[in-house]
């Protein structure tokens, strides 16, 4: 049996490719690096808006009744985290300690967020014994992630959901389900550089469709596309 | 020829003014050219060059001109670079731009249909309920002609114009509607108190009628005495200047929808916006007269008459009879006095005049006529006014001494209706209010306020106090309540008071009586040419009530909703039903309120469809892609017959990423399943494969599919396709309320599944993964995680197409990679992808049945030939009772499958016929068998021909060819190779 190494794509890959990305191997990803002068992207993102492919990005969903004494434990500092609410967290188990987002999305419901490859990590640690009405289900591969950054983002996010995501309603570190362009998503407010920055996840098969649908609703806006050096750039400054 | 507006019949410059007289712009009307100034609107432009008929109307195809100059009437209506219905009053001259009139041929000035206005007798109100009608053939021949015959612009079918338009969501605490100086001062005071504001007005510039308002107003609370216009430039400027509040220009609040909803249309942009408390502050519409020829071209609202002075610097005509029955006459006869334009008499309908009113001293002090207890009659001119009659009133009612005037222009003004839709649209209840001679809005609801003359009261100060009171109240029911901001509300509450008692004290109406007239018509509805007679014969004729007399006239269903004419309408009807104008009611105000083009509604269109994570590759290699519900998914690479033999001969794989899948978990999860499924899962031991049906209480097929048990607590459900969301709620709704610990979760998106299937399959996979797949060590049905090019996977062995093969489910990422890795592995064994329809075949031969689609929503398990999945010995199961009582109650009819005699394959819904009685039906799967050569498929059949080898008949294309009956699979009916 020959040695394969396993490649994985983006939902939107071809889309950026089809853009002329320079796509860059990154954690077994293939990533579109830069679409043009790096430079050009970053001044866009911090004049208008940008968009950028974390599809990557672990992510886990917490259910059950018992998920708020279950990272009470991996986390003592988590208090009790309002339903909309997201913050970073590091969660400690005996397996090891991740720094993460935890966005807690409904009573029962809890993202995870944490870096590329390290969702099953992050599941270990919880150690979910069988004694607590708990699970944690591994949904990196099931949502496509976009995150649309720059002072216009919330702009462009208004001409597709009708959820208030007005900078004063919607503040840095707030999460929420929404209909946006007419499929469900998860958006979670997380500022970059101190821009706006939204992260927007949808369903995995929704992935070329919601690409279609922004970049076409960001005509508006002066929407680019931005690769990971920008982002790179971006969380610097 | 280049007719030239910037300078000719242009007055002296005025601060006032919108035009920029540098600033020259060229376009084309009816392929003249015309220049204009910069600022200027199309029916400005055009009136400076001296053009006074701009359209024809509805059914008569008369000469219409000017009227509101606002935006309100239909008359203005032109066609701009192919859009049609542009009202030429609000639209701004741009360079090159193309404007044509509409309904009229061959030009405005001839249009031929005129003469259907000789005609009106044949054309009666209603005459589309009554003729044409018999014979029936009549009304088809007829319709499509009276629809070319009336009408306004035609739209253009070719132009998508839904991508114009651009869709917006807004939210904000206190949205105003109209920035006049109550909608002004309204947000001044929300925002003051800390509400984020969003004022809302459809004109370019703010300050509402102060715009074109010469008079000197004083004595209002933080500001000096200066002109009207001035005072609007002060207004605009305050409000800009504020913190928290947004404002929409040249936007159109067009509806109100629940939940405080304003549907705002701004040019391109169709704005959704949610307020959590609302202003109305929208002002009033001024409304014309009703007498003989009162269309004729120079005919013109007094309001519309000061918006050609003051806006746009034009002289509207040289010389003029105002007639009024309010004080409004006067002001705009002074304005015109100033402009240059002689007046030749002022006739105010109120039985005496007010002496005390200043404007009318100023009048005679000038030498102006002023003649009170007149009404006007009679409009002279066809083309455009020459001409007006006027007659005295006495008793209420015109008496024959009449006066006749040579004029080229006739100011109307007749009374101020409320612009009160989007307040009716919201629910509130409308009132008759006979001391203001209105109708006013009689309760609001509990996030809802009025401000300014939608109220019924036309005094400056009251309506900027009324709107600093409602701004206020709006914002404090927000919890917005800056320090002394109650002592204010109750302070204004106060003062209010006082001053509307006195404003009402003061009124002085003149009663409304519309004549319906004796030879020439008399337009009550514009829009709709409905006159006078007509409203008054409709209501002889038994319409007695206002919403049938609307529907049945079509009177206030023009493109102005009713603006220039509800209130007449109600009026006229009343009167010759012999009722009071407020007993009379209203008619119901739905929204739009203005129209929008449907294209600005639809805006973007999202039609959101579903990829696979292999989607590229099959499109690279050239699939034929069909919709399956939302999905996209490949129908072939090639001949699906082809497709089918390298499966059954070779090795195929296929795309199955789209069948749902759930991740089942928690101590419970075996009874959840036991709960749902017809068939055991607490027995299933880990590894194992079992096939499973759902059935909703009545016993009818939901769906089916495997369920795998992976660990003690942990299931990995398969179900169709279209049906995962359904079925995923189906399990929730189960567990809700059970105190159960499962936990559901739709992993569809995340799992990208390939079918290797053929009796090469074992070899194929086998060069990719270390899992033992032979015979003796992965058994059909079991199932097995492990890696496959490098990839984690789940294995389950199943045979859904017949033959031995693996559904290799990983995650989505790796699709095309995995896809690949298959496709090279198999290559020295001729592997072929496969789509959709070899799918079908393949598993139509085994005599799978695909739930929803072989069956219906009256299908349950023992009539589809699967009773053998229906566990009775199980103590409960959803269906159970219902299928219980079907079992024992015995079958009528069943699915079975046949095969033809030759290749012909029938439709669906053939019927099966015994003698020449239908008694069954063909179901939509049948094919061509590729192992028989003949074409075969599901029937259902009545039970008594639901026997092996038995002989039915079907009808196909008024043929009835006999078929035969087969409860077996076509394809290996033993089942051996799928178990190899």
């Amino acid at each position: 049996m020959p040695t394969l190494t396993p490649i994985a794509l983006s939902a939107m890959h071809h889309r950026q490719v089809a853009l002329d990305a320079v796509m860059l191997e990154s954690d077994g990803w293939q990533r579109p690096a830069r679409y043009g002068p790096v430079e050009a992207e970053v001044e866009r993102v911090r004049s208008s808006v940008g968009l950028h492919d974390v599809s990557p990005v672990g992510k886990l969903i917490l259910h059950g009744e018992d998920i708020t004494s279950l990272l009470q434990a991996a986390a003592p500092d988590v208090g009790t985290l309002d339903i909309g609410k997201a913050a970073r967290h590091q969660l400690k188990g005996e397996s090891g300690a991740m720094d993460v987002i935890l966005a807690r999305l409904a009573a029962d419901e809890v993202l995870v967020l944490t870096g590329p490859g390290q969702a099953p990590v992050v599941a270990g640690i919880l150690a979910l014994s069988p004694e607590d009405c708990a699970h944690a289900v591994d949904v990196t591969s099931a949502l496509a992630g976009l995150k649309v950054t720059g002072p216009l983002s919330h702009r462009l996010l208004a001409s597709v959901t009708e959820l208030n995501i007005s900078p004063r309603e919607f503040p840095n570190m707030t999460c929420a389900q929404v209909k946006v362009a007419e499929i469900h998503g998860t958006v979670l407010r997380r500022d970059l550089g101190g821009l706006t920055s939204y992260d927007l996840y949808v369903g995995r098969e929704y992935g070329v469709y919601i690409w279609d649908a922004l970049m076409e609703a960001g005509e508006e806006y002066g929407l680019v596309p931005f690769g990971t050096e920008a982002m790179e750039s971006l969380r610097a400054q | 020829m280049m007719l030239n507006s910037p300078r000719e019949g242009r007055l002296e410059p005025h601060e006032s003014q919108l035009i920029d007289r540098n600033r020259v712009v060229a376009f084309e009307y009816g392929g003249w050219p015309i220049k204009a100034n910069g600022g200027d609107t199309i029916a400005s432009a055009l009136h400076a060059v001296g053009i006074r008929t701009l359209s024809r109307s509805f059914k008569y195809h008369r000469r219409r001109g000017l009227l509101c100059v606002a935006g309100r009437c239909a008359n203005c209506m032109v066609t701009v670079d192919g859009v049609p219905n542009v009202r030429a009053c609000l639209e701004p001259v741009r360079n090159g731009m193309k404007v044509r009139h509409q309904n009229a041929w061959p030009s405005l000035d001839d249009d031929l249909l005129s003469i259907l206005d000789r005609f009106d007798r044949l054309l009666p109100v209603g005459f589309y309920y009554k003729m044409f009608h018999s014979p029936r053939l009549l009304w088809r021949l007829a319709s499509p002609i009276i629809r070319r015959m009336a009408g306004l612009g035609s739209v253009n079918v070719d132009s998508a114009s839904g991508s114009r338009y651009h869709h917006e969501n807004l939210h904000a605490d206190v949205a105003v509607v109209g920035a006049g100086p109550s909608g002004i001062s309204a947000a001044l005071a929300a925002a003051g108190a800390g509400a984020r504001v969003v004022l809302i007005d459809d004109q370019p510039t703010l300050g509402g009628h102060l715009r074109f308002d010469t008079r000197t107003h004083g004595g209002l609370p933080d500001f000096p005495s200066m002109e009207g216009h001035a005072l609007a430039v002060e207004l605009e400027r305050s409000v800009r200047s504020m913190e928290g509040i947004d404002i929409l220009p040249n936007a159109t609040a067009f509806g109100h929808y629940e939940g405080n909803l304003l549907g705002v249309l701004s040019e391109s942009r169709m704005i959704k916006l949610r307020a959590r408390r609302i202003v109305i502050a929208t002002g009033s519409y001024e409304l014309p007269l009703t007498f003989d020829r009162n269309d004729v071209p120079g005919v013109m609202l007094c309001t519309g008459i000061q918006r050609l002075i003051h806006l746009y610097g034009i002289k509207p005509g040289s010389s003029a009879v105002v007639a009024t029955t309010n004080d409004q006459g006067y002001d705009v006869a002074l304005d015109m006095l100033e402009a240059g334009v002689r007046i030749v008499a002022v006739a105010d309908s109120r039985p005496s005049f007010p002496h005390r009113l200043a404007a009318a001293a100023t009048l005679q002090s000038r030498g102006v006529l002023v003649l009170d207890s007149h009404v006007l009659t009679r409009a002279e001119g066809g083309k455009r006014v020459v001409g007006a009659v006027m007659a005295r009133q006495a008793n209420g009612k015109p008496t024959t001494e009449e006066r006749q005037f040579d004029c080229d222009l006739i100011a109307v003004s007749g009374g101020f209706q409320a612009a009160d839709s989007l307040l009716y649209q919201a629910g509130c209840e409308p009132a008759y209010d006979d001391a203001l001679g209105e109708t006013v809005p009689l309760k609001l609801p509990s996030d809802m306020f009025a401000a300014g003359e939608v109220t019924g009261i036309h005094d400056l100060a009251i309506s900027m106090a009324q709107g600093r009171l409602a701004g206020l109240e709006a914002a404090a029911g927000l919890g917005h309540t800056a320090a002394g901001v109650n002592g204010e509300a109750d302070g204004l509450r106060r003062e209010l008071a006082a001053a509307e008692a006195s404003y009402r004290s003061g009124v002085s109406i003149a009663p409304m009586l519309v004549e319906p007239g004796q030879g020439a018509k008399r337009f009550v509805c514009f829009c709709e040419d409905v006159t006078a007679k007509d409203i008054a014969y409709a209501v002889d004729e038994g319409f007695d009530d206002v919403q049938t007399l609307k529907r049945y006239t079509t009177a206030t269903m023009g493109p102005c909703q009713g603006k220039m004419c509800l209130k007449h309408f109600v009026g006229i009807s009343a009167q010759r039903a012999g009722k009071g104008i407020g007993e009379a009611g209203v008619t119901t105000a739905r929204p739009p309120l203005q129209p929008v083009p449907l294209g600005a509604l639809a805006g973007p269109s999202y039609m959101p469809i579903k990829r696979t994570s292999i989607d590229g590759r099959h499109r690279q290699l050239g699939a034929h892609m069909v919709d399956v519900g939302p999905w996209q998914r490949p129908y072939s690479y090639g001949p699906p017959q082809d497709e089918c033999q390298a499966v059954r001969q070779r090795v195929g794989i296929i795309d199955v990423s789209t069948l749902g899948k759930l991740d089942v978990r928690g101590r419970d999860a075996p009874a959840l399943l036991g709960k749902v499924y017809t068939h055991h899962f607490a027995s299933l031991r880990q590894g194992r494969i079992r096939y499973g049906l759902l059935c909703a209480d009545n016993g009818t097929i939901l769906d089916d599919g495997t369920v795998t048990r992976l660990a003690e607590d942990h299931y990995f459900v398969t179900t169709s396709t279209a049906a995962v969301e359904t079925i995923e709620e189906w399990f929730k709704w189960w567990l809700a309320g059970t105190g159960m610990c499962a936990h559901v979760t739709n992993v569809t998106s995340g799992l990208a599944a390939i079918n290797v299937a053929g009796p090469r399959a074992r070899e194929t996979l086998g060069k990719l993964t270390g899992v033992d797949l032979s015979p003796d060590a992965f058994r059909y049905m079991r199932s097995a995680q492990g890696d496959v090019a490098g990839v984690p996977s789940i294995l389950l062995r199943i045979g859904f197409v017949g033959e031995t093969g693996w559904e290799v489910h990983f995650p989505a990422e790796y699709g095309e990679y995995l896809w690949d890795a298959l496709m090279d592995a198999g290559e020295e064994f001729g592997i072929s992808p496969f789509g959709t329809e070899a799918q079908r075949i393949l598993r139509l031969e085994k005599k799978h049945i695909i739930p929803n689609h072989d069956t219906d929503m009256v299908s349950n398990p023992l009539n589809s030939d699967m009773d053998w999945v229906v566990r009775f010995d199980k103590e409960d199961f959803i269906g159970r009772g219902a299928l219980a009582m079907a079992k024992e109650r015995g079958l009528r009819n069943k699915l079975v499958g046949f095969v033809m005699r030759d290749g012909l394959v029938p439709d669906d819904g053939d019927p099966v016929v015994a003698g020449r009685a239908p008694v069954g039906r063909v179901h939509a799967s049948s094919r061509l068998s590729p192992t028989l050569g003949k074409g075969f498929g599901f029937a259902w059949v009545p039970i008594e021909l639901a026997n092996e080898g038995e002989v039915i008949y079907i009808r196909v294309d008024g043929r009835t060819l006999p078929a035969q009956v087969t409860l077996e699979p076509v394809y290996d009916p033993e089942g051996v190779r799928l178990r190899e």
